[in-house]
């Protein structure tokens, strides 16, 4: 390799190196945004505000996570695929269980059904279409 | 971008891959020799042998989980028989329950999995062979574990005895006091950890060792549905795990998970057991699909009927599975809404299941059919299997199966499936694979006659269970009075039951006879490809050399065996090309590098059987087994990648299979695509 | 037989995520039990809105948090050979595991005190079966780090066994991910 190359990698790196930081700087602040929501001033908000609120920003930590640190968001498809199936199971299973045995918060029915079916079905519609059975062959 | 595996595991720390085996790391560690005997089978890695160990284990299991049986069967044959008491009874019956679904069931799939599926996508081993090496181990030391608690503490004093799917809160130390439940879950979770470990291997294998060519939908129908039972496994294996740690945590550490009298909720155990149990069934029953599934279109001569159906309706009942459990708890309490739309669900998932019976039927119709054995106990599969759906879907309506629930039309309706589906699809199985793995035929004339016999004692035993169940026999009972109608039912049962242990016995036989006949001269050696059979498994010698085979194979079609032996001249007839001693190797190449032997998969594995009867007896036999764990790992961990004095047949000319590549290279190559 | 594999990928980190895909279903079950008995208390027992510190809480979330960003340190270091600076973040991502497991261990001796043991009530159970087995997860995440460290110290921890800390690095991330659920879910969604 020669040193004009080498440069060039490192300061791929360091870039690298700043998504990761900044990624973290992130997830920093929106813990504080959830820690905040516990205070007693705003404690008072209404719950499914709080509940709306908290879900979101765990479910964005959760793929910046995902999506970054553990880089799903530009490896091979493969590990999003195992990860969004055990993900597919696992939400509908469990929220069927707390139905039955009664512990769901008591929403609105629609709410309960779009908040069962609306991320697995998103998720497996994306399963779905890209299976091809043609993957194989050394790459 | 190409990434080569360095080596087998994760937990590895040793810089094992790539460099040469450093100077004999730490003195100790060098790898055992492959060999011959006795040795040979508890260090292998290699799935073929893997994959026996877990149909011999498997087989004695059954025998052990049969003769509970008869002595149930005995017990009930006339009314008011005290053969067994009510409380061995509890227990029998559990453990007929517990060995035939976890240590019989399950293993005699593992072995079907280990042993085909590297053969049928044309691989070398399994992704990580020393993993396959521990599963196995820790499969056999669970269930030893769970079977010794037959002799613990005494005679028949401390087994389970809360049936097989152990409700709560009868499993709580009030209720069942002796050490039996303890036994039960903790060695359910031995198990479990090796069926857990095992399908993380196989995944790996079937997703990233596929020969060149071999893309998902040209894979048998085989290796479909065990690459589905083991994604089934996967995900069902930790919620089963989960439970059975609440339940051990309530009777040793006095936890409260399933305690009623201090608010639990006991229907939080079923939930999770049927969530689990559900899949579980199909975890059954799909390898007995797969196998029938190759059988059926070798011996009528035609390709399997609708292929992508086939898969995909596979695929279907690996998803549908997860959304019935609750057919299970119609009579719990779980509510209307929950039961009318697990009544439907329950409904909808008998689709996917008759689409398979109707592609097998099809691929049947017209085909020039060979009865042999193992075509026997197919059809037999195809036809017991429809009777064992057809009661599941009557108890699929909540209404029906209230009456029918805990009664013997649902002991009739699980056998039908279990024994009908899957245990005759495994004997068509050893029957239409024992030349591929031994080398020598199973006889035709004891197979067909031990074939009849199991077939009719199977259906004296399990079609009058319909009627007494219906008539309102409840099963789990230990005795009933005469007058009710049960008597002449029962006792036709009780014979029939002795009919199928007569066939096994004979089966048995079968292997002793043909053995001998075999190396007598008697009959003659099978060859590669017996019975002209499709798929890559039959390309290579019989016994499959250890090696498996002499080349890569470069896949271009589905059947790509079959392809290679025949096709069509200018007529369009289907002709012969070739024959399969042309096509298939011959075993002969010695150039193939081969993983090592290892000691350490099985010192890891006994630790956890020895850590389970800390847990119940004595927390120091933990510490202990904990020491087996942790050195079975760090010896694992730090052993050379090979035995250099080993005959591994490393030649190191480029054909080798693990670890030898430059993973320096290899590294550098991923970080330019990583970095960008 | 060449050994480069169908997708393209090593087995050992197509295996590492098919186990983490499992794993979900752990996790799962525990919350759904949690979720089940996080209110069937006692009369005169406290209950979560009692017992939780969140503040205390809130900072070894954060310290978990930013040990995945620091393992992520390690592996680029490593990836470019750095070897000393790999070996700094991988020491300080263990020992930023370590505060956590400890604040852990503070917290549950906090809760003992105050009267609720683990067997106390159904909620006391649940919650520290939940967070116990997290907590176990962490600590055999540590025990990874720390070989890797030792390891490193060796000199047998160079930019070609990058994978390896990779691996590991997904394992401990998938660790921080499920106790970014918890945190939401456990102590701060409004009991
Ligand atoms: C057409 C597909 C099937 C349907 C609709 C079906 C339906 C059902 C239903 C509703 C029950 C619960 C009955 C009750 O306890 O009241 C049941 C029980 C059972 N099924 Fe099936 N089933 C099907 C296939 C299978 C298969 C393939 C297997 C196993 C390989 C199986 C094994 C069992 C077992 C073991 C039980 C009894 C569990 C117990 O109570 O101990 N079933 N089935
Ligand atoms: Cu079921």
């Amino acid at each position: 390799m020669t040193t004009v190359e080498n440069k060039e990698i490192e300061e791929s790196w360091v870039k690298q190196d700043w998504v990761y930081i900044k990624t973290a700087l992130i997830l920093g602040f929106f813990t504080a945004i959830e820690v905040f929501t516990y205070f007693e001033s705003v404690h008072k908000a209404p719950e499914w505000l709080m509940v709306t609120t908290l879900s979101f920003l765990m479910v964005v930590k959760f793929f910046l996570v995902a999506g970054v640190f553990m880089h799903l968001k530009d490896d091979n498809s493969i590990f999003t695929k195992m990860m969004t199936l055990g993900m597919c199971i696992a939400w509908p299973v469990y929220f069927i269980m707390a139905f039955a045995l009664g512990f769901l918060p008591d929403w609105n029915v629609i709410i309960k059904v779009l908040f069962l079916f609306l991320p697995p079905g998103v998720a497996g519609f994306w399963l779905g279409f890209s299976f091809k059975g043609g993957d194989g062959g050394h790459h | 971008m190409t990434i080569v595996e360095s080596e087998e595991t994760p937990l590895e720390l040793e810089s094992a891959g790539g460099q040469p085996p450093a100077e004999k790391p730490l003195g100790a560690f060098t790898r055992p020799q492959g060999g011959n005997g006795w040795k040979d089978w508890l260090f292998t890695v290699d799935h073929k042998k893997i994959g026996i160990m877990y149909g011999a284990a498997g087989l004695l299991f059954f025998v052990i989980g049969g003769i509970y049986a008869l002595f149930m069967r005995l017990q009930l044959s006339r009314p008011g028989n005290s053969i067994l008491s009510a409380e061995t009874y509890n227990q029998v019956f559990t453990m007929h329950g517990v060995v035939m679904v976890f240590l019989a069931a399950i293993p005699l799939g593992a072995a079907f999995a280990n042993y085909l599926i590297p053969l049928q996508i044309g691989a070398r081993d399994v992704a990580f062979p020393r993993l396959n090496a521990f599963s196995f181990w820790v499969f056999l030391g669970g269930g030893l574990f769970l079977l010794s608690s037959m002799f613990i503490g005494g005679w028949w004093e401390n087994s389970p005895d809360g049936g097989w799917f152990a409700y709560s809160p009868n499993t709580g130390v009030l209720f069942s006091p002796s050490k039996g439940i303890d036994f039960f879950a903790i060695g359910l979770q031995i198990t479990g950890i090796a069926s857990l470990v095992g399908a993380i291997n196989l995944i790996v294998t079937v997703l990233n060792m596929r020969a060149p060519g071999m893309t998902l939908m040209k894979m048998p129908i085989l290796t479909w549905m065990l690459f589905i039972v083991q994604m089934l496994l996967l995900f069902a294996m930790p919620v089963i795990s989960v439970a059975l740690f609440l339940l051990t945590f309530d009777r040793l550490f006095g936890a409260n998970f399933f305690n009623v009298a201090e608010g639990a909720d006991p229907l939080l155990w079923q939930h999770l057991f049927w969530i689990f149990g559900h899949p579980e069934v199909y975890v059954l029953i799909l390898p007995s699909f797969g196998v029938i599934s190759e059988i059926i279109p070798t011996f009528s001569r035609k390709p399997i009927f609708g292929y992508p159906f086939m898969v995909f309706s596979g695929i279907a009942i690996g998803f549908m599975g997860w959304g019935v459990w609750a057919h299970h708890m119609f009579a719990s309490g779980v509510g209307p809404v929950a039961v009318a739309a697990f009544s439907v669900s329950t409904m909808f998932i008998a689709v996917p299941t008759g689409v398979k019976i109707l592609n097998w039927l099809a691929t049947m119709w017209g085909g020039r059919i060979r009865f042999t054995t193992p075509m026997l106990y197919a059809t037999a599969v195809v036809a017991m299997f429809t009777i064992g759906g057809l009661s599941g879907v009557t108890h699929s309506l909540a209404a029906a199966d209230s009456q029918q629930t805990d009664t013997y039309y649902i002991v009739a309706h699980f056998h039908y499936v279990i024994f009908g589906g899957i245990i005759l699809g495994f004997f068509g199985g050893f029957y239409f694979w024992w030349p591929k793995i031994f080398g020598y035929f199973l006889s035709e004339k004891i197979g067909k006659s031990s074939f009849w016999v199991m077939v009719i004692g199977f259906n004296l035993t399990f079609g009058p269970m319909h009627i007494l169940g219906l008539q309102g026999m409840s099963r789990r009972i230990q005795t009933y009075s005469s007058g009710q109608g049960f008597d002449l039912w029962n006792l036709v049962a009780t014979i029939g039951a002795f009919m199928i242990a007569i066939a096994t016995a004979m089966f048995i036989g079968n292997v002793i006879v043909s053995r001998k006949a075999f190396k007598a001269g008697k009959t003659p050696a099978p060859g590669p490809d017996p019975w002209d059979a499709r798929s890559l498994e039959w390309m290579t010698a019989s016994p499959v050399p250890e090696h498996n085979f002499d080349e890569t194979i470069h896949v271009e079609k589905q059947d790509e065996f079959w392809h290679r032996k025949w096709g069509k001249n200018e007529e369009g007839q289907v002709v012969r090309r070739a024959t399969a001693e042309e096509v298939a190797h011959d075993g002969s190449n010695t150039n193939v590098h081969l993983p090592s032997p290892s000691y350490w998969p099985l010192v890891a594995a006994i630790g956890l059987p020895i850590i389970g009867y800390g847990l119940i007896y004595n927390l120091l036999l933990c510490v202990l087994g904990g020491l087996f764990v942790l050195g079975g790992l760090y010896g694992w961990v730090f052993e050379p990648v090979d035995d250099p004095n080993a005959d591994n047949h490393d030649h190191g000319d480029g054909q080798d299979s693990y670890a030898e590549l430059e993973t320096a290279e290899v590294t550098n190559a991923s970080e330019d695509t990583t970095i960008e | 037989m060449s050994e480069t594999t169908t997708l393209g990928v090593s087995h050992d980190k197509l295996g590492m995520w098919v186990f983490l895909g499992s794993d979900c279903l752990l996790f799962g079950a525990l919350i759904s039990t949690y979720m089940l008995y996080k209110d069937r208390i006692g009369p005169t027992d406290l209950g979560p809105e009692e017992m939780f510190d969140i503040p205390f809480t809130s900072v070894s979330s954060f310290v978990l948090l930013m040990s995945s960003l620091t393992v992520v340190l390690a592996i680029t270091a490593l990836r470019r050979n750095d070897i000393r600076r790999s070996r700094i973040w991988l020491l300080s991502t263990a020992i930023l595991g370590a505060i956590f497991v400890g604040g852990q261990v503070y917290e549950f001796t906090a809760f003992y005190r105050e009267g609720l043991g683990y067997t106390t009530n159904l909620f006391g159970t649940a919650f520290f079966t939940l967070t116990g087995f997290h907590g176990v997860h962490v600590t055999v995440g540590i025990i990874f780090l720390m070989s890797m460290y030792i390891q490193s110290m060796r000199g047998k921890l160079t930019s070609a066994q990058e994978e390896r800390l990779e691996i590991i690095g997904l394992y401990w991330h998938f660790v921080d991910v499920v106790w970014i659920v918890i945190f939401t879910i456990v102590y701060l969604f409004p009991q």
